[in-house]
């Protein structure tokens, strides 16, 4: 039996307030993204579904900054950027982990062995690095959240 | 022409992209109050330049599956709950919301805010806006619909616990 928020061909309904939250981090409109995260945490199923919305946003930015024919090259410097990005005391993206999991979005055949603690700190980072430096207007961002909706939303 | 051809291969990419999500919330509407919003295949008329597009779509959704079911794997192979990418994720954008507190734009600190101008007057002649602007509708739309689920959710738990 499905539920609520889940139809019958068992996909999960992505809540608008999780696309409202990447945005407005994106944007950086913080005084924003708090008060939807107050709201999501208030709301009991108010994150179901955001590792997927996240590993979703994650793929969309890999993809559009890199494509399907980058190298290992370029994804060094990537990393070697975003970390140096993050400065002392940020968090710890260890850049193996880090190169190894956008390869792998590059190349699906490529494996990992990479905790999820680490995986989801490199989708995070990655993320708001790429949609940020994208020079994205309002409308491009808009329509990348929802294709990142919709690919959470697949079978 | 190439950008013509940028903005057409964009439009039809968006028009599919738009009709399955259209689909899905009919399916999820329907689930919820039969027969309220109609179904049908719309994402085929949709897509202005056939097979082509289509098949991109599919293929970019496909890899998205492979990359999300591999991460889900590795999850249960190593009984490391995919909670902790939630928790870690949240972290580090609290991160970056406290070491810019006052800024907007670039919190990895590499590039300047990027802050695209607001549009206030959509051209809607062109068909990526058009498309654009219906992704606005359908973010109300499914607004709307997990509005109505959660109200389901809260008078179902209030119902269990008068039970």
């Amino acid at each position: 039996m499905a539920g609520p928020d889940e139809p019958e061909d068992g996909t999960m309904m992505i809540n608008p307030d999780l696309l409202e939250y990447a945005r407005t981090m994106i944007r950086g409109d913080y005084d924003a993204n708090d008060a939807v995260e107050a709201r999501l945490d208030a709301d009991a199923d108010g994150w179901d579904g955001f590792p997927r919305f996240l590993a979703a946003m994650f793929f969309l930015a890999v993809d559009r900054r890199f494509g399907v024919g980058a190298g290992r090259p370029e994804v060094i410097k990537f990393v070697a950027d975003l970390r140096a990005g993050l400065g002392e005391g940020g968090p710890d993206i260890q850049p193996d982990a880090a190169e190894q999991l956008i390869l792998s979005i590059i190349d699906p055949s490529i494996d990992y062995e990479i905790s999820q603690a680490m995986i989801g700190r490199v989708q995070a980072a990655t993320v708001q690095k790429i949609f940020t430096e994208g020079d994205l207007s309002d409308a491009e961002l808009d329509a990348l959240l929802a294709e990142a909706a919709q690919l959470a939303q697949r079978d | 022409m190439a950008d013509a051809e940028v903005a057409r291969d964009k439009a039809g990419r968006y028009a599919r992209l738009l009709a399955d999500a259209a689909r899905h919330i009919g399916t999820y509407v329907n689930v919820i109050a039969p027969g309220a919003a109609p179904s049908g295949p719309a994402a085929e008329d949709a897509a202005p330049s056939g097979e082509r597009l289509v098949t991109e779509a599919e293929v970019r959704g496909r890899r998205a599956d492979i990359a999300w079911r591999k991460q889900l794997q590795k999850a249960g192979d190593t009984e490391d709950s995919i909670k902790s990418a939630e928790a870690s994720a949240k972290e580090v954008f609290k991160f970056f919301k406290q070491q810019h507190p006052n800024q907007g734009g670039s919190a990895t600190g590499s590039t300047s805010p990027q802050q695209a101008p607001a549009q206030d007057r959509p051209q809607v002649d062109s068909p990526v806006t058009a498309a654009i602007m219906a992704a606005g509708a359908l973010a109300v739309a499914a607004k709307v619909v997990w509005n109505h689920g959660r109200t389901r959710r809260a008078r179902r738990r209030d119902d269990d616990d008068q039970s």
